[in-house]
């Protein structure tokens, strides 16, 4: 065994991680090509393509109606 | 022979859309084929997905809407030895477990329509690497592009055919764990892990800080490619709002959020 292989073994045990799951994580990060730094990547990238869905989903329910009062946050407009 | 039983060479994509061709559902290039037996959208429910080539599981999900149940291989022999087959919109699957081999012609799932409205198969090949990697580009990648990565499925099927015409070497479909390595303190899933990164090449450095990073997130492989599908579905969402807000005319809840056919 190499000394980076002891090392993941290390890591495995050290943060307690399921022996059994680790396999299909590294063969799943394999076949992306990806590491431990993608996969902070793409947790960002979620958060940010969904805050940007939200924006978006914002902006067309204006559009679609336009003089709805409620839908420019005038506070002034009577209830629904 | 072709991933969905009974369909033929000329009727083999009626109802869907060509390897290639401009997808309106997709917003962009069509990565695969939409392989159909010409007996309508009922008529195909339920029929055999096959294997073309002797393949080993990588991966299968479900997504409520885009490629529904999926699934994807990694072909091990023959002329396309390294690429991924990857069978969408599926009713069912056969095999599950990751690493199971499959013979070329061995049943894997049956035809649905989980994902979209029209029962079919959408079978995409790539060239040595996952399917999911469509997604990083996607709609924006240009016909160049998606072609570099991809291999018409017909041009696959027919040269698998060819294989098997020359005497294909005997492949035993029988799930195959991964050899354990010799270990003096390892249990038998540390040795699986150990066996693992040197099948796969994959670094024993980069193996520990992609498992402390996802022992931090109580993740696994199946949360990866959770995420990756997530990515792919958001991005067609943006481009589908974006493309909504141009037209001046929403028809953002007429459609499924993503849609993939």
């Amino acid at each position: 065994m190499t000394d980076d292989e002891r090392l993941m073994i290390d890591a495995l045990r050290e943060v307690g991680y399921p022996a059994s799951s680790a396999s299909g994580l590294v063969r799943q990060a394999a076949g992306l090509g990806s590491n431990g730094a993608s996969i902070a990547g793409w947790i960002n990238e979620i958060g940010a393509l969904t805050a940007r869905v939200q924006e978006l989903e914002a902006a067309v329910a204006a559009v679609a109606a336009p003089d709805d009062p409620a839908q420019r946050g005038d506070a002034s407009a009577p209830a629904a | 022979m072709f991933p969905l039983r009974d369909s033929v060479p000329t009727d083999a994509t009626r109802g869907g859309f060509e390897y290639l061709e401009f997808s309106s559902y997709q917003h962009g290039t069509h990565e695969g084929i939409d392989f159909n037996c010409g007996q309508g959208s009922e008529g195909d429910f339920g029929t055999d997905l096959i294997s073309v080539a002797p393949m080993r599981h990588a991966w299968a999900g479900e997504t409520a809407t885009g490629f529904g149940r999926h699934t994807w291989f990694e072909v091990t022999d023959g002329p396309h030895a390294g690429a991924y087959c990857h069978y969408a919109h599926a009713e069912s699957l056969v095999h599950v477990d990751p690493d199971m081999l499959v013979a070329r012609g061995d049943v894997i799932g049956h035809c649905g329509r989980s994902g979209t409205v029209h029962a079919h198969l959408h079978f995409v090949v790539t060239k040595g690497r996952p399917p999911t990697w469509w997604w990083y580009g996607g709609p924006n990648l240009t016909k160049d592009e998606v072609e570099a990565f991809t291999i018409d499925p017909l041009v696959f099927c027919a040269d698998y055919d060819q294989w098997a015409e020359n005497g294909m070497p005997a492949v035993n479909a029988v799930s195959q764990a991964v050899e354990p390595v010799p270990g003096e303190d390892l249990s038998p899933a540390e040795q699986e892990l150990l066996a693992t990164v040197r099948e796969l090449g994959y670094p024993a450095s980069e193996a520990a800080g992609l498992i402390r990073q996802a022992a931090g997130l109580e993740s696994d492989g199946d949360s990866i490619a959770g995420w990756i599908n997530e990515i792919g579905a958001l991005t067609l969402r943006i481009q589908q709002l974006e493309a909504d807000l141009a037209e001046g005319a929403p028809v953002a809840d007429a459609v499924p959020s993503v849609a993939v056919t």
